[in-house]
């Protein structure tokens, strides 16, 4: 049996016309989904242009495991080859936990919340824009 | 048609043919029986028994035709015979104008059961009335000399005027009396013996096509599938049988074909399989040989050290390199995720590090240069954690420096607390050049202190009630807080195990896990000045004596 996890994929509006998305995990990656769910996530960013940023918003993601590291580690070079950024967004300490011990956070930058990685993609805030 | 509802027909037709036959026989007795329509049997009357089989049965026949030629009266007499086969003697009598005349008496029976001059054929005795004057001098003589054995009175009659013959009877009716062996239902049983036959001949017909057809159709390719099955058993799998038709033997001869291919792929898989394991046998029977069962004897430092991988081939490394006389290093490491892709890795990581332990003194440098080497060699998806700790002796420390790996938990005997000291840097595989991320520390033991070193195998451990919960690592502090009073590393690594193993129940483990733990106990002013002189081939020979198991 798989353990429950969803992911939801959205567009972040920015009125700099940066095309961002946020991709949202919530439950647990372990190795009875992790293979299965990458899949969906590799489809999304080969889907998306050019340019595209990232936001990886951990919010309700509980745990995940090596391997599913790895695999973060891997759509982080995916992305960076088309051009994008990649930033991760409110994880739970457990997790960042995991992530500073590997020394993920070291390439890919955390944000306590999802505006503050999009203003640290586009550089300001909408406010500032408008 | 399939065979069953074929053989279902030729079981009904043939049934059918038996009941018709039996029905045409019955018919065929009775209606030959009235089949010249001269004489009807007005009744039947049993006149005497003698026995319960036997009867005496007389049979009141009307004359059609009013009068009768003595030749045609035996003639009738014979047809009536033909009743019944069975009838052994006819008596008869009987006469004039519908009036029966003369009581058929026992001694007229007598007469019609003794055959005449032996002769086999039945005579047939008529009275006449003894008023009857027909009957003249002359007719008598010539009746006489037909008839012999006539008496006077015995004669029916003759046609008046006739002289030379008695051409006639002037009866209407006359009465047969008969023995019958059996009884008054005789000619009925013998009716349906005879149709019974026929019936009998039928179904030995039938049954012989039916038998025939299957012999052809059912046996022959049964005997077929049997031989094949018989080749299976005996391991030709290549056998298979010619399969006509789509009935159910040819269903079941197609089948039988299928599972013969089936069982062939099946066979091969098994031998792949069969293979495979034996490979992946080799492969685990190496990464054992790679691993050491137990720790070198270094003095001040109370080892003891467990893997446990998750599969047959694991992920997790650790061992223990001689460098110099000073030095020891110790090296723990993760490759994410397990099995046989983590165990190659893992596999690559321990050669590079012993041969870099010969090139390099800093091992700083060996964790850069392993990164550099080991990064483009994998799957992009693919990374190792790994702390590298050397132990250097005249100074009773150790220096590490970390690639991602989990923390180093420090047990402080003097004040009972725990450190948890995270080696920092990157996980190897995770950026092409580690350096700037690289960091070294040191941990200068105190006495009793005990330093526990791991893989996220047991932080990771799930069980609990509904073998979901994590072990976790407060848990796992609090466990190496609890029990690192105890005085040997031997015993404070049994009391974590068991409470590890507490926790996971009878839940399956998910991950390689390893865990070592090291007691310093100091050293004697004389041990300080001792050379470590480890043979590096002599400890390998004595600590690789297999895998660690819990439960042991």
């Amino acid at each position: 049996m798989s353990s429950p996890l969803e992911l939801i994929f959205e567009q972040v509006p920015c009125r700099t016309g940066h095309h961002v998305v946020l991709i949202k995990f919530i439950g647990q990656l372990d190795e009875s989904n992790v293979d299965e769910q990458s899949k969906r996530v590799y489809a999304f960013i080969e889907d998306n242009p050019l340019e595209t940023h990232y936001i990886f918003e951990l919010a309700g993601l509980e745990y995940m495991n090596s391997k599913s590291i790895g695999y973060l580690t891997d759509w982080y070079r995916k992305i960076a080859n088309k051009a994008g950024q990649t930033k991760m967004a409110s994880a739970q300490e457990n997790i960042l936990d995991i992530l500073d011990t590997v020394g993920l956070t070291s390439i890919i930058e955390h944000h306590p919340s999802v505006d503050a990685a999009r203003i640290s993609i586009i550089g300001v805030s909408d406010e500032q824009v408008a | 048609m399939n065979i069953l509802r074929r053989s279902l027909f030729l079981q009904h037709l043939t049934i059918l043919l038996i009941t018709t036959s039996v029905f045409l026989g019955i018919f065929y007795q009775f209606s030959s029986s009235f089949a010249t329509k001269k004489y009807e049997i007005i009744d039947k009357e049993i006149i005497k028994t003698t026995s319960r089989a036997n009867a005496l049965i007389a049979y009141n026949i009307k004359l059609n035709e009013g009068k009768i030629k003595t030749k045609e009266l035996e003639t009738y007499l014979d047809s009536l015979k033909s009743l019944n086969t069975s009838l052994e003697k006819i008596a008869v009598y009987e006469v004039v104008n519908g009036k029966k005349v003369v009581e058929v008496g026992e001694s007229d029976l007598k007469k019609a059961f003794m055959p005449s001059n032996n002769e086999k054929t039945t005579k047939y005795y008529v009275k006449a009335p003894k008023n009857l004057s027909l009957l003249d001098s002359l007719s008598y003589t010539v009746l006489k000399n037909v008839y012999p054995r006539i008496t006077t009175g015995d004669i029916v009659g003759a046609t008046e005027g006739v002289q030379k013959s008695i051409s006639y009877f002037p009866l209407d009716s006359i009465q047969i009396v008969i023995t019958n062996s059996y009884s008054k239902f005789e000619d009925i049983y013998t009716a349906f013996l005879k149709a019974s036959i026929l019936g009998i001949l039928s179904f030995l017909i039938f049954q012989a096509i039916f038998f025939s057809y299957l012999t052809i159709n059912v046996l022959s390719p049964l005997n077929k599938l049997k031989k094949g099955a018989f080749e299976i058993a005996k391991g030709n799998l290549r056998a298979e049988i010619k399969v006509k038709g789509y009935d159910e033997i040819g269903v079941v001869g197609s089948f039988f074909n299928e599972v013969a291919r089936n069982l062939r792929n099946i066979t091969s898989e098994l031998y792949e399989k069969d293979r495979l394991v034996g490979e992946v046998n080799i492969a685990s029977r190496i990464q054992e040989g790679l691993i050491p069962s137990h720790a070198p004897d270094i003095p001040g430092l109370d080892m003891k050290l467990g893997y446990k991988a998750a599969e047959e081939v694991g992920g997790d490394t650790l061992d223990f390199i001689p460098i110099d006389e000073d030095n020891v290093l110790t090296y723990i490491g993760d490759v994410s995720g397990h099995g046989v892709p983590a165990g190659l890795v893992m596999t690559m990581v321990d050669v590079l590090l012993h041969g870099f332990s010969d090139v390099y003194s800093d091992i700083s440098t060996m964790l850069i240069n392993l990164n550099k080497h080991i990064t483009p060699k994998i799957d992009a998806s693919m990374f190792m954690t790994l702390l590298l700790l050397n132990w250097n002796h005249p100074d009773q420390k150790f220096t590490y420096v970390g690639a991602g790996h989990e923390s180093i938990i420090h047990y402080k005997a003097a004040s009972r607390e725990i450190e948890d000291i995270k080696a920092g840097g990157i996980a190897i595989g995770m950026i092409e050049d580690n350096t700037p991320l690289v960091q070294t520390g040191e941990l200068k033991p105190d006495i009793n202190d005990v330093i526990v070193l791991y893989t996220d195998g047991i932080p990771e451990a799930r069980g609990g009630d509904d073998g979901r919960q994590f072990y976790g690592m407060q848990r796992f502090k609090d466990a190496v807080q609890k029990y690192a009073i105890q005085s040997t590393a031997d015993l404070i690594f049994q009391s974590l195990t068991e409470d590890l193993s507490r926790h996971m129940g009878k839940t399956k483990q998910a991950d390689d896990i390893t865990l070592v733990v090291i007691k310093y106990t100091g050293i004697s002013a004389q041990e300080k000045n001792v050379k470590l002189s480890i043979n590096e081939e002599a400890f390998k020979k004595e600590s690789r004596s297999g895998k660690w198991n819990w439960n042991k």
